[in-house]
């Protein structure tokens, strides 16, 4: 074909597309006339047309989300308002568009597992490098479990494309109610807000899209954080047409963030100054005609103080505002935590020591007199129970100050100062992490000097000094011996002198309290003082708290890593896990500011080891999300990402993915990360079939005596009983976990192996057993300070003398701490028994309220069936019935494949008002074989088998 | 000079990428091969794990070289058209190249395909002969040089219909026009 030819077919055929079918014929004809050649080309061209349907319409792409499919790579899929509804996964029903965020849309969707409303967002295909940065946002997300930020049930990829299943929230856009002028109307949910927003700078994540439409406030006034960090990934990232995509509204944006810079946690400061200055006046500090200006205005001129549009605006709100908008981000307030203080108008230390002389004024006793240990537990928050906030906080005090008043005030200020503590209305609320590092001896808050006390001292009492500054608090005599080399009948003098010059104390327990600092600081460069930790960190034993955070200061660096993965890994043996992660943290974080990537990848080793030990969806985030943010990418990383993505889906997602995920992976190296990938494997496979299960279990059997470790035989038991567990031998369940809890050495195996036994105990109807193991575990978890393992041992414990037939009382105090544990799972159990408890005792207000909690909690994992007891019992206890719905969950609870739970089921609904009919007397007649009669009396989650309906004849 | 030959390699383009914006046609002769260099070492780097929910394609490899070169700054669009522009058609010539046996890697030891494998695959899978896609678009080159950088841009650089339009600095209308007509062609072509 010659390229004449070619163009004039080409005219012509586009021609004939243009004109109607029936003018096709004659339009050849006029235009070709004698032309065969020319007509046939053009004819082919047309037939050809009609068949070409979506030839190379579309690039083809691989997604690896089933080994061994192709999707057919389809664009950002935003659907049409005609191909709703759509299913996405297999799970969600997708019926209306509610927004079209920076990076997707999102629609209102149907959870067709649990019946309930969520929010699914679909997002456009994206290159591996944006996928990347959307991982790390993604896991930002679900590391923040608690209140004020939507959650994140799901996420994965079907053929749609990329998918997030998260909390539907529903409320109006921040503030959720018209400007009034008052500060008393928009306080509370502004400080809600930047509450939350601290919290999620705590963890390191900048949201970076701040705006009234990100923030819903719900029915009750609370703020909830939408769209996280998602449209971040789209800031960095061009777009293709040209445009940043992205950037945030500008209305909103810092100026910094306008002149295209990245955004920092000071960027989202300035966004909720923004959004609350509106809250508060009605329209924001720039006002222009169109976006252009606006930017424009943001970048140049200065925000307009609220004063002038609000007069009666309290002056520390007016400061405070000032600051936040301030176009300089040095000139802002340095942290969430910071701005808080400020429009809270608080002054922090002047509180503190308000506190303390209100709870010595309660005292009888003289003025002036010591606080003890139990007295400074008044001054915390709580809750003690399972978290034992104010024990260990009062303990942790009194260690610092011996009860005097005068420093206990100034050693809380101190605190409070370094953010490990915040006023919280008449206490102070110090949590868990700042305990543990308090603790761990690695926030040391130095003593401050008082003025004029530098005497002279003598050079070896300098210097002795010197050492107790840093030691502290661990200035023993033999340890103080040690770092000077000396001997301790020299120290014991040094240290009379020192004493009798009032620049220390001597402790009780004869250690050496600094109360100034030495003079051979004064002029002291960093070479000295980093010479001086190298010792400290030198004479102190590998593993001993505080020598981690010596070795930073001591800039030696190559010894961090190992001496974090030693020092977390000897705590964790011992139960201590939060302590544990504290220390990978520090050192994790040191080696990343330093630059030095070598030991990360070991330490994120040990750390993958300690959060699979424990494996809840806690400590699994947060190794995933220090996974993700690693620099140096590489297999291993890779592989150790893998396996905690695995882990954490048993957790919430569909079963079949997490087994598929864990076997996907490749046997690792390190022997040890090794047999955590079998022990993933194990335990992904409890959520496959029961085949499935017994062929991992076999392979794995096969392994193990390759390795002879107690650990390993330990597991295989432990696995053994979750297997009988499920085949609901519930005997031989409790059997093989006592044998598991035998064979284990490490503290949290023991406890988990511990707790299992107690579950089988519980179904196998011997509570009493149950209720001992219970309490042996619980004691042991209280003694680790793990509020988890507490809070399920607990429970376990309570639900045995339920069963048991006892007329308990109800525990608030164990739903509040439970709350804060944020592990749905548990908050399910613990509500449906404490409702069940309260439906006992009449209280049946209580028994609806903490039913439908339960019910929230089972939905967000996705467990139908116990959301549908849930629902039962609230109906059982006097919630209002939809239309036809108490028949239409009994219905469905004849195909539920629990027998027991449908059967209480059935009894919960009957006392709603349900009829029993004929096809119930499967579910009953099941029940009444399996179980013996000697236990019919013994309750079961709610109903004993004696309480249940007969079968219909 | 620099110790690092890609970071070299790199700098080489934006200096090109500048003198084709400013009109130099010989700069997009030297562009081709360093970008095809550097496109067909992407692909050619192993899939660490079986990392679940990866996205590879060429139009991703695309997308990611860009990103990597260019670190998502705010580059001149300009420079960044020809070189996406430049990179499809690179894109093509490595799909090709690699089902023509001329680079065709060993398979390693692990038993594991490399990624232009898998895409060569994910061409097949939509009965899409590339070979044979190559000789037509060598066909129609000769005639109409225009359609064939439509077809590149759209199916090897995944853009879409007004981001073609663009970066040739043609009416939508017609790039619609070209792609159905390429199509169409392509199809009876090949058949």
């Amino acid at each position: 074909m010659n390229e004449e030819l070619f163009r004039r077919t080409k005219e012509l055929f586009l021609q004939c597309l243009d004109a109607p079918v029936d003018d096709r014929a004659s339009l050849l004809d006029d235009a070709c006339g004698t032309d065969e050649e020319l007509r046939a080309e053009v004819e082919r061209m047309l037939d050809e047309h009609d068949q070409v349907g979506d030839f190379l319409e579309v690039p083809p792409s691989v997604v690896f989300a089933d080994p061994g499919s192709a999707s057919s790579g389809h664009r950002p899929p935003e659907l049409l308002p005609e191909e709703l509804p759509r299913v996405v996964a297999g799970r969600y029903e997708l019926t209306k568009r509610i927004g079209a965020g920076g990076f997707g849309a999102v629609y209102h969707a149907k959870d067709l597992l649990t019946e309930q409303p969520v929010a699914v967002k679909l997002l456009p295909e994206m290159s591996p490098f944006e996928l990347s940065l959307l991982r790390r946002e993604i896991s930002a997300q679900r590391l923040l479990r608690p209140a004020g930020v939507a959650r994140l049930f799901d996420e994965g990829v079907d053929e749609n494309g990329l998918f997030l299943a998260m909390e539907l929230v529903e409320g109006r856009p921040f503030p959720g109610r018209p400007a009034t002028g008052s500060w008393e109307d928009v306080r509370d949910v502004s400080l809600a807000l930047l509450e939350t927003i601290a919290r999620v700078h705590t963890v390191g994540v900048v949201h970076r899209d701040l705006k009234p439409a990100n923030v819903l406030v719900d029915a009750g006034g609370r703020p909830v954080l939408l769209d996280f960090g998602l449209s971040a990934g789209a800031a960095i990232a061009p777009d293709l047409s040209g445009a940043l995509a992205g950037l945030g509204t500008p209305a909103y944006c810092a100026p910094e963030q306008l002149r295209g810079e990245q955004p920092d946690a000071r960027s989202d400061l300035y966004s909720f100054g923004v959004m609350a200055f509106e809250a508060l006046a009605g329209r924001g500090p720039h006002e222009a005609e169109n976006i252009n200006a606006l930017i424009n205005a943001r970048l140049t001129e200065p925000p307009t103080p609220i004063t002038e549009l609000v007069p009666d605006a309290p002056p520390h709100v007016a400061d405070t505002l000032a600051k936040l908008l301030a176009p300089d981000p040095a000139d802002r307030p340095r942290s969430a935590v910071e701005a808080l203080h400020l429009l809270r108008g608080e002054d922090a230390p002047v509180q503190a020591h308000a506190l303390v002389r209100e709870v010595a004024a309660g005292y009888e006793d003289a003025p002036g007199a010591s606080f003890t240990e139990d007295d400074l537990r008044s001054l915390f928050a709580g809750p003690d129970r399972l978290f034992h906030l104010r024990e260990d906080a009062a303990r942790e005090l009194f260690l610092r100050t011996d009860g005097d008043p005068a420093r206990v005030a100034e050693e809380l200020d101190a605190w409070v100062r370094a953010g490990l503590g915040r006023s919280s209305g008449e206490e102070i609320a110090v949590d868990r992490a700042s305990l543990e590092r308090l603790h761990a001896g690695l926030r040391v808050v130095p003593p401050r000097p008082r003025a004029g006390d530098a005497a002279d001292l003598g050079e070896a009492q300098e210097e002795l000094l010197a050492w107790i500054t840093l030691a502290w608090p661990r200035t023993e005599p033999e340890r103080l011996a040690r770092l000077s080399e000396a001997e301790p009948d020299e120290i014991d003098r040094r240290l009379a002198m020192l004493e009798r010059a009032g620049a220390i104390r001597r402790r009780r327990d004869g250690r050496a309290e600094p109360l100034v600092t030495s003079p051979v600081f004064d002029g002291a460069g960093d070479e000295k003082r980093q010479e001086l930790h190298g010792r400290v960190a030198a004479a102190l034993a590998p593993g001993t708290l505080g020598r981690l955070y010596h070795l930073t200061a001591a800039g030696k660096l190559d010894e961090v890593a190992p001496e974090a993965i030693d020092a977390a890994g000897a705590m964790a043996n011992e139960g201590r896990l939060a302590e544990a992660e504290v220390l990978l943290a520090e050192g994790l974080h040191t080696l990343r500011r330093q630059a030095d990537g070598d030991g990360e990848a070991a330490l994120l080793a040990e750390w993958c080891r300690i959060a699979l030990m424990e494996f809840t969806p806690r400590a699994l985030d947060r190794v995933m999300y220090e996974l993700s943010r690693t620099a140096r990418r590489g297999d291993a990383t890779d592989r150790m990402e893998e396996l905690v993505r695995a882990a954490v889906s048993m957790h919430e997602t569909d079963a079949d993915r997490a087994l598929a995920r864990a076997e996907a992976i490749e046997p690792f190296d390190d022997p040890e990360l090794d047999r955590l990938r079998q022990r993933v494997r194990v335990n992904a496979a409890r959520h496959s079939t029961v085949e499935e299960q017994e062929r991992v279990l076999a392979d794995i059997e096969g392994w193990a005596e390759t390795q002879r470790d107690r650990h390993i035989e330990g597991s295989l038991a432990e696995v053994r009983g979750l297997l009988c567990y499920r085949q609901r031998r519930y005997e031989a369940a409790a059997d093989e976990h006592a044998r598991a809890a035998e064979l284990y050495e490490r503290i949290p195996s023991r406890l988990s192996a511990l707790l299992n036994r107690a579950s089988s105990l519980l179904e196998a109807f011997r509570p009493d057993e149950a209720r001992e193991v219970a309490e042996e575990a619980r004691a042991l978890a209280a003694r680790c300070r793990h509020p988890f393992f507490e809070g399920r041992a607990t429970w376990l414990g309570r639900a045995a003398r339920y069963r048991a037939g006892a007329e308990l009382a109800a525990d608030d105090e164990l739903i509040e701490a439970v709350r804060g544990i944020g592990n749905l799972d548990l908050e399910g159990m613990v509500c449906r028994l404490e409702s069940a408890i309260a439906w006992r005792a009449g209280d049946r207000e209580a028994a609806r309220s903490l039913a439908a909690e339960a019910q929230r909690c089972w939905h967000a994992i996705g467990s139908a069936w116990s959301t549908l007891l849930c629902r039962a019992l609230a109906l059982a206890a006097g919630a209002e019935p939809a239309e036809g719905e108490v028949a239409e969950l009994a219905g469905r609870a004849t195909s539920c494949p629990y027998p027991r739970m449908a059967a209480e089921m059935l009894g919960l609904l009957t006392r709603a008002g349900a009829e029993p009919t004929p096809a119930w007397n499967d579910v009953l007649e099941r029940v009444r074989k399996t179980v013996p009669r000697a236990s019919w009396s013994v309750r079961m989650h709610v109903l004993a088998v004696s309480e249940l309906p007969c079968e219909t004849p | 000079m620099s110790d690092d030959p890609e970071q070299d390699e790199a700098t080489s383009i934006t200096r090109l990428l500048g003198r084709l914006t400013h009109g130099d046609p010989r700069a997009a002769e030297e562009l081709l091969p360093l970008i095809y260099a550097q496109l067909h070492r992407m692909a050619r780097r192993e899939m660490r794990g079986q990392r679940a929910d990866h996205t590879l394609g060429a139009t991703a490899l695309v997308n990611e070289a860009y990103l990597k070169l260019f670190q998502g700054e705010g580059q001149d669009w300009r420079d960044r058209d020809h070189f996406l522009a430049l990179a499809a058609r690179a894109m093509r010539q490595i799909l090709v190249d690699h089902a023509r046996g001329k680079n065709r890697e060993k398979r390693k030891p692990s038993g594991r395909p490399v990624p232009l494998d898998e895409i060569l695959e994910s061409y097949e899978k939509k009965d899409v002969d590339v070979v044979a896609l190559d000789d037509a678009l060598e066909k129609l080159g000769e005639m109409d040089p225009l359609m064939v950088k439509v077809v590149e841009l759209r199916y090897f650089g995944g853009f879409q219909v007004k981001e073609v339009a663009r970066i040739l600095d043609v009416s939508v209308r017609k790039v619609e026009r070209e792609w159905q007509t390429a199509r169409t062609w392509l199809r009876k072509e090949m058949a």
